[in-house]
């Protein structure tokens, strides 16, 4: 029985500045944290680990600087971290992630769940965890805030609009978790220092994972066309015709809104 | 003049900086003003830290701590001390008034009976040194300890105790020759409340800080076993400066906090509050008091950290059995004197000008304001008033030298 976590490490939006000319994101001095909802991910894991005596992965893909982030998870009771880092996996999209996050899943050998946080705090892509689903070949629990073992099953409870439905799926399966049901613990001062001091985070290169920068740029299928900032204007037109005119004029209007973007 | 400044924060601790700010956000922050109505230690949170593991921080693992060092226990206070300094108090005077001295001072045994539980969070510590007739002049102390067979009688009232009211261990000053007075007539005793002979009295109502327990603690014929002297017998001078000497540069790190947090509701309000048709933060006066309050800050900051990687150099120094040398302690008392005290009134002054800024809105209950005007002035009286410090700076820099 085993774990995988897959967590990721962002920069807080809060504290992002973006260059107004260039609409690059200004960084600097920042520190890189780790996903909120992947706490709650985290947490998910370490209630399973209590419960059922499993052990618990924890796995990252991001710059040298995310192994702090993993040292989180290890202050937080992870069992074992690891960090896919290479200069040329700088930019990755949602689709390439999933990728690596899978292969370097199957050079761990034997996991029964792969836990995820639903979406990251940055880009907000939901893609993922159900990605790492569909590369692996296995069921997908989508939402969950609930998980339950036994049997050799997984039972869940997935959440949508407020409506919540339990779903029982055979191991492995990939679920990805969202706030709710498990508060994060608070890494305690010893299990810090234990983290640092006694525990390591294993770093794999793309080569570790069998890749070439070839693959991988032949596997990077988002193509960024513009960056703007999304300004939230609130703006009431009254359209006083009839009924039929209106809707007309609506959906031009509407039509010309969306040229703009 | 030989400037040596090593004081980076390792990752870990700004990592640890991260979680506990994040504890305070979480579960200090949205009680602190009631904390302060309720006018008594939040025994549940208080509980809750305990677990968490952040009543041992500096301590070494080997002893129950964190083995974070007194750089550590600085970021855990600047970080509760943004929040609520009832609570900065309540664990410093654990952390740096008990912890300390019994990990420098004390034998294994009284290390692995003391010092363990304290560190682990299982009990809680109190430091009890002023008395009715000794505050300031803490050498005219006059509790007595007079020594029965395989004990010491003890004999005396303190006043004004941190965690009086909370404590299972108290470290107890008592004279026991007069003769020598405080140059090695008075020992430093670990009492347990359970001891018959030791009463909790009267709970002090206070301007600030409410949320800590400050009280008095009298013994009457209190027997406490000889084993349980702190260091030796007549040491308890040494062990006390030792001790303060130390504690309140570290301490200085909670008024810290409190000056970073009123710094930061400073700038959240002038940007969003409207005068006369403006932003007040258009105004140049307005822009002054953030900037000077700003400089301040980042001037105390540099201050307290320089400060307490020192502390740390010499209380891992002590503890390992070494010597230090005079001219480091005289340097050391020196740098947290002018620590505490001026990052005390860094705090005070944000404070005052922030009470100010926000007029009205900052008087009334609520806010935190008017909470951290009364919580603030208290850094300028305890762990030796600033009158104190002040003695302390110039006579050193008038008998030693400037460096």
């Amino acid at each position: 029985m085993g774990i995988v976590v897959c967590v990721k490490a962002v920069y807080d939006p809060e504290e992002v500045r973006v260059h107004k000319r260039t609409m690059t994101l200004l960084i600097e001095g920042l520190h890189l944290k780790l996903n909120p909802l992947d706490k709650y991910a985290v947490e998910a894991a370490l209630k399973l680990k209590e419960k059922w005596k499993t052990s618990v992965t924890a796995l990252s893909i991001g710059p040298e600087e995310a192994e702090d982030v993993l040292r989180r998870t290890l202050a937080m009771g992870v069992n074992k971290a690891y960090l896919v880092t290479d200069e040329s996996i700088k930019d990755h999209d949602p689709f390439l992630t999933a990728y690596l996050l899978s292969k370097a899943i199957k050079k761990l050998g034997d996991f029964d769940l792969v836990v995820c946080g639903e979406k990251s705090i940055d880009w907000e892509n939901r893609q993922v965890g159900p990605q790492i689903a569909a590369f692996l070949q296995i069921p997908l629990l989508h939402r969950v805030d609930n998980i339950e073992l036994g049997n050799g099953k997984v039972r869940v409870r997935e959440v949508f609009d407020g409506e919540a439905l339990w779903v029982e799926s055979p191991l492995p399966a990939a679920i990805t978790i969202i706030k709710g049901g498990n508060k994060p613990r608070f890494p305690s001062p010893w299990n810090i220092s234990k983290a640092y001091r006694k525990m390591r985070v294993e770093k794999w290169g793309l080569k570790d994972l069998g890749l070439s920068r070839e693959e991988l740029k032949a596997k990077t299928v988002t193509k960024v066309r513009r960056q703007f900032i999304f300004e939230r204007k609130r703006e009431t037109k009254l359209m006083v015709e009839e009924a039929e005119a209106a809707s007309d004029k609506l959906i031009s209007h509407l039509n010309k809104l969306l040229e703009e973007i | 003049m030989i400037l040596v400044f090593e004081f980076s924060l390792s990752k870990e601790l700004e990592f640890f900086r991260e979680v506990v700010r994040e504890f305070a956000e979480e579960e200090i922050a949205p009680i602190a003003d009631r904390i302060d109505l309720e006018e008594r230690v939040p025994m549940n949170l208080v509980k809750k830290m305990c677990e968490m593991g952040l009543m041992g921080v500096p301590v070494p693992e080997k002893y129950g701590g964190a083995g974070l060092g007194e750089m550590g226990y600085a970021v855990l206070l600047e970080e509760l001390g943004r929040v609520s300094n009832s609570i900065a108090t309540t664990v410093g005077a654990h952390t740096g008034l008990v912890l300390n001295p019994l990990w420098i001072f004390g034998t294994e045994e009284q290390k692995e009976k003391y010092l363990v539980p304290l560190a682990r969070g299982e009990k809680i510590g109190a430091f009890a040194l002023t008395e009715p007739n000794a505050g300031s002049d803490a050498a005219s102390i006059q509790t007595r300890a007079v020594k029965e067979g395989d004990s010491y009688v003890l004999n005396g009232t303190k006043i004004f105790t941190t965690n009086g009211g909370i404590a299972d261990v108290i470290l107890v000053f008592a004279v026991t020759d007069p003769a020598l007075g405080a140059r090695g007539g008075v020992t430093c005793f670990i009492v347990e409340k359970g001891f018959p002979g030791f009463k909790v009295g009267v709970e002090e109502r206070k301007l600030g800080i409410r949320g800590s327990s400050t009280a008095e603690l009298t013994f009457s014929n209190c027997m406490v076993p000889k084993e349980n002297v702190l260091g030796q017998v007549g040491y308890g001078f040494i062990v006390a400066l030792t001790t303060l000497d130390g504690g309140r540069g570290t301490l200085s790190a909670g008024a810290l906090g409190g000056a970073q947090s009123i710094l930061e509701e400073m700038v959240k309000f002038v940007k969003f509050r409207d005068a006369t048709g403006n932003k007040i933060s258009d105004r140049q006066m307005v822009q002054w008091l953030i900037a000077d309050t700003a400089m301040e800050v980042e001037a105390a900051r540099y201050m307290v950290y320089h400060t307490v990687s020192l502390i740390e150099k010499y209380y891992t120094t002590l503890a390992s059995g070494k010597r230090v040398s005079r001219v480091f302690r005289e340097k050391l008392s020196r740098k947290t004197a002018i620590a505490k005290a001026y990052v005390s009134e860094v705090a005070s002054r944000a404070v005052e000008r922030g009470l100010q800024l926000f007029g009205a809105t900052g008087y009334i209950e609520g806010l935190g304001i008017e909470r951290a005007y009364r919580d603030s002035i208290i850094g300028e009286i305890y762990e030796g008033t600033n009158e104190i410090q002040r003695w302390i700076i110039a006579r050193d820099i008038l008998e030693r030298g400037l460096d």
